[in-house]
């Protein structure tokens, strides 16, 4: 009589201890697979988010200090206006908007403004029929932001002098509540003028942007990614991503896995118990018979194995229920609980292996107690009982 | 032969110190049907148990020819048990999930030579008379084809012992003397048999009969059946 039949006949006996086991392993399983699966798709989906609706890229030279940048707003050093042709024509980006701008801070007639030139926005061809994001500014006009025309008493059609630049209102703006209401704007080339900065920009923005990326690629972060792209042709710049949705995102899957990271050792235990419970129960269900086997000769090593081998199997029936159920509570509470498209969550094959090598353990370390006690149980005891 | 020196067993409880036996000196010849008789509490099970090594007295020696079977280690001991030692219990112990064969089989020490052990164990069961029931389940069985497919279980290894705690508790005065008459059969061909009883069947049959009482030997006594050989 080999252990592994009389494991298999005793689990077909007690069917409903075999059973509890099951469901407590499988329960453990399915919530670590559904929460895994559907954090992958979380993640995938942010990626597929920042690619397909729109990466905003803002390109500065690649001395600035990020400190400074954040700090000013703007970069202090400059790079060459004709970047901006270049990345217009760069192959395997797409754009809706494309805007390149001078800023610098100044003081004019004891006041600090930020004059702000701007390039008309270059479009891609095949959106040229589109009005653009930001305003284009005429030659020789000014648009001025609200602080400094209420400082100044400026109005629109007045005419004015920056630097002995001469320069006509065009409108003056609302005020917005940031930067922006002590911008002048102006054309780039006069702006380049005024601060005599000839054919130098500070930042090229691009809206919208599309990456089309390589399959090879594809798990690359985002932003590494168009800094490795645009090293092909503007090596004297560098890469700012704007990554507000994707920022919020990964705000909510931190958030996310901070609640599994709390959950599941609760659930872990909860299960882990109730297994033991189980085994416990089992071992007290069948003390005569542990006693009749120790009678008979077979030492506590055999005792173990028939309660561990139990254990073992439980879990290894357990993890393709788990992984099973845990999938498909994945595909359909995933896009509710994680934000995210059905279509972003797959069944995560890698977690069928994890769980039937990691479930058997588990099932086996939580009994681990209850077969200690019945292989430490007085025979000589349990026989006498009637 | 089986020697008890000087055997005795206490237990620790929360009440105090339970002497089960106390100066236990008694030896047992090859061949000998041997009654140990009692009332309840009086030690039989414990003796038995200590007899059988699956109880390791508090002070003193259990030998079996040479050996002193309490200082082999736990497996080791074990190993002796499964080869040498019988059991037949009261409450039959069958496991319920296991066909009467299975049960038997149960017994089966895989480190003992090429015995053929499915062969072995058919045949008891139909010198036992229950050969048309080796795939029926215990609780399908009498309690006297239960105790007849317990004694073919304690048979299985070829033991040179049986011990017997109760036997023909649960049995009628039919199938308590088919038991009986089955442990004779054990008897006549050399085991030795020590059967624990407050009944009086078994021991006509017995070469000699252990009372005890309190766990002291109150008297032994030896008398003429004719089984010994």
């Amino acid at each position: 009589m080999n252990v592994c039949k009389l494991i298999l006949k005793e689990i077909a006996h007690r069917k409903i201890n075999f059973a509890m086991g099951v469901v407590a392993v499988s329960t453990a399983v399915a919530l670590l697979v559904a929460f895994i699966t559907s954090g992958q798709a979380y993640r995938r989906e942010t990626r597929r988010i920042m690619r397909d609706m729109g990466q905003n890229l803002r390109i500065i030279p690649k001395e600035t200090t990020m400190d400074e940048f954040w700090t000013q707003g703007f970069s202090s050093h400059t790079m060459p206006e004709d970047y901006v042709y270049k990345f217009a024509n760069l192959k395997g980006y797409s754009y809706t908007h494309l805007t390149a701008t001078l800023q610098r801070r100044v003081e004019w007639k004891g006041r600090t403004v930020i004059l702000t030139g701007i390039l008309p926005e270059v479009l891609p061809l095949d959106k040229r029929h589109q009005s653009p994001m930001t305003f284009s500014v005429q030659p020789g006009d000014a648009y001025v932001g609200y602080e400094v025309a209420n400082i100044f008493k400026m109005k629109a059609g007045e005419a004015v002098d920056i630097f002995d630049n001469p320069f006509t209102v065009k409108k003056v703006l609302s005020e917005t509540g940031s930067k922006d209401d002590i911008r002048i704007y102006s054309h780039l080339h006069d702006i380049q003028k005024v601060l005599d900065l000839p054919g130098q920009i500070n930042e090229i923005k691009a809206l919208e942007c599309l990456c089309l990326i390589e399959s090879s690629d594809k798990d690359i972060d985002p932003r590494v990614l168009a800094q490795k792209q645009l090293d092909k042709i503007l090596p004297e710049a560098k890469v700012v991503m704007l990554q507000g949705i994707a920022k919020i995102r990964e705000q909510q899957r931190a958030a996310m896995e901070g609640y599994l990271a709390f959950i599941m050792p609760v659930i872990l235990v909860v299960c882990g118990a109730w297994i033991a419970v189980s085994t416990m129960m089992n071992v007290r269900d069948r003390r005569q018979e542990i006693g009749i086997i120790r009678a008979l000769g077979h030492n506590s090593t055999k005792i173990a194995v028939l309660f561990l081998g139990k254990s073992l199997l439980i879990g290894l029936v357990a993890a393709f229920i788990g992984y099973f159920a845990g999938t498909a509570l994945a595909l359909k509470y995933g896009p509710e609980i994680f934000k995210v498209t059905a279509k972003a969550i797959k069944p995560e094959y890698g977690l069928l292996t994890w769980a039937v090598i990691v479930a058997p353990l588990f099932a086996a370390i939580s009994s681990f107690i209850p077969v200690t006690i019945a292989v430490t149980q007085d025979p000589a005891n349990t026989l006498r009982e009637g | 032969m089986v020697t008890l020196e000087s055997v005795a067993k206490t237990y620790q409880t929360s009440q105090g110190q339970i002497r089960a036996l106390e100066n236990i000196n008694l030896h047992i010849d090859k061949g000998e049907f041997v009654v140990i008789r009692g009332p309840s509490g009086s030690g039989k099970t414990t003796l038995l148990m200590t007899i059988g090594t699956m109880l390791k007295p508090s002070s003193g020696n259990v030998m079996f020819d040479d050996t002193n079977v309490y200082k082999l280690s736990v497996s080791a001991r074990a190993l002796f048990r499964g080869r040498n030692i019988g059991f037949v219990f009261q409450m039959f112990h069958l496991i319920p999930y296991l066909t009467l064969a299975e049960n038997v089989l149960l017994a089966r020490m895989r480190n003992n030579g090429k015995t053929d052990y499915y062969d072995k164990a058919n045949e008891l069961l139909e010198r036992l008379g229950l050969g048309d029931r080796i795939f029926h389940r215990p609780a399908q069985l009498s309690a006297g084809e239960k105790q007849r497919a317990a004694i073919a279980r304690a048979l299985l290894n070829g033991p040179k012992i049986l011990l017997a705690d109760e036997p023909t508790g649960n049995l009628d005065a039919e199938n308590a003397a088919e038991v009986v008459r089955y442990l004779r059969g054990f008897q006549a061909n050399g085991g030795i048999v020590i059967l624990a009883t407050h009944g009086d069947q078994a021991e006509k049959s017995a070469n000699k009969i252990v009372s005890l009482k309190k766990g002291l030997i109150e008297k032994v006594q030896v008398q003429e059946t004719g089984a010994k050989t």
